[in-house]
């Protein structure tokens, strides 16, 4: 007879062919590296949204903030009230302005000379500390890198392509703005510098321009105090 | 007589969905070539059902050195850094299209559609 046991030999080799197609549909459903096309646009919905309720929230710490420091200081005596709007310009929970400096510092985009190390191209974390503390040698009073205000307790790392300040993401170009006296913060920038900075700043981009009227905003995070507490005695 | 081919595809593709066992990432790889050898031999099958000359024992052999030898390949392959798996992908993906191709044919001709 031909094609003798058709039946049952191909039953067998499809059930285990079927099964291996389960194993594999199985197996890539699970993986976490596999993000199917439709998830993937859920989730970068999903992401904008967050980022969205995000700014809201921080848009309501800031106003909330600025509203605390309204109500506590009504009605208070004078100097009380001075010695409160320092320690809140001081804090960086309120937005200030005035006049001072926008740093403008970029990564350089010409293309690499023969014999240059490419890091040299390139902004760090180290690069924008070193210029915000210049710019406090300076005097300013207030700092900003891409509107994010920087308080006492700021860090700024170095995570990748871009850089964490107050824990959130900032890549260049970096726009930093001071309060304080202009001409002493130029100098602080521009004359100040020992050998080796001027070395690590010679090849990115820095532009300094003056401006009479600037904002600055307020820090939008958290501060949480669980180990510190105030010395009373 | 050929629809025991789609009924225990699903019935295996069900029973492996509701088994419990989930294979590991780096498996999926070599178990994708096996598929597809696996998948050669079947269409061969049904190729040589329609011919007359089917042969169990070929096709069950064939099955089971062919899905073998292409992951084993693969796995070879990604041991030295060539992609040995393409080898698998191309010689059984042309065969699935040959063998595809002739049974229609032949499937044509016996249903008197072509002549």
């Amino acid at each position: 007879m031909k094609n003798k046991g058709f039946k049952a030999s191909m039953a067998i080799v499809c059930l285990i062919l079927g099964l291996m197609f389960a194993a594999q549909f199985k197996a890539n459903l699970h993986n976490p590296d596999f993000i199917a096309a439709n998830k993937l646009h859920e989730y970068s919905a999903q992401e904008a949204n967050l980022r969205d309720q995000n700014e809201a929230l921080v848009k309501q710490i800031i106003s909330l903030r600025v509203k605390l420091v309204n109500m506590s200081s009504k009605g208070v005596d004078p100097t009380i009230k001075d010695t409160l709007n320092k320690a809140n310009t001081a804090s960086g929970f309120t937005p200030v302005k005035g006049a001072g400096l926008v740093v403008m510092v970029d990564d350089n985009p010409d293309p690499l000379r023969i014999g240059d190390n490419p890091e040299n191209y390139i902004v760090h974390d180290i690069t924008l500390l070193y210029i915000i503390n210049q710019l406090n040698l300076g005097g300013a009073r207030a700092i900003s890198i891409n509107g994010e205000r920087l308080i006492s307790s700021s860090e700024i790392r170095c995570a990748g392509p871009t850089i964490l300040i107050n824990l959130n993401r900032v890549s260049p170009p970096f726009e930093i703005r001071a309060i304080g006296n202009q001409q002493a913060l130029t100098d602080a920038l521009v004359k100040q510098i020992s050998e080796t900075d001027k070395l690590s700043i010679s090849r990115i981009r820095m532009d300094i321009k003056k401006a009479d009227n600037l904002t600055i905003p307020a820090y939008g995070g958290i501060v949480q105090y669980r180990y510190a507490r105030i010395k009373t005695t | 007589m050929w629809f025991v081919v789609p009924l225990f595809l699903a019935i295996g593709f069900l029973g492996g969905i509701y088994l419990p066992v989930i294979l590991p990432v780096y498996l999926t790889k070599y178990l994708a070539v096996a598929i597809l050898a696996a998948l050669d031999s079947v269409v061969g099958g049904v190729r040589a059902y329609q011919e007359g000359n089917y042969n169990s024992i070929v096709l069950i052999t064939g099955f089971v050195t062919n899905s073998l030898l292409a992951a084993v390949l693969a796995f070879i392959g990604d041991q030295l850094g060539v992609a040995l798996y393409i080898a698998a992908v191309l010689a059984f993906g042309v065969r699935i299209f040959q063998n595809l191709a002739i049974f229609r044919r032949d499937f044509l001709v016996k249903t008197g559609l072509v002549h």
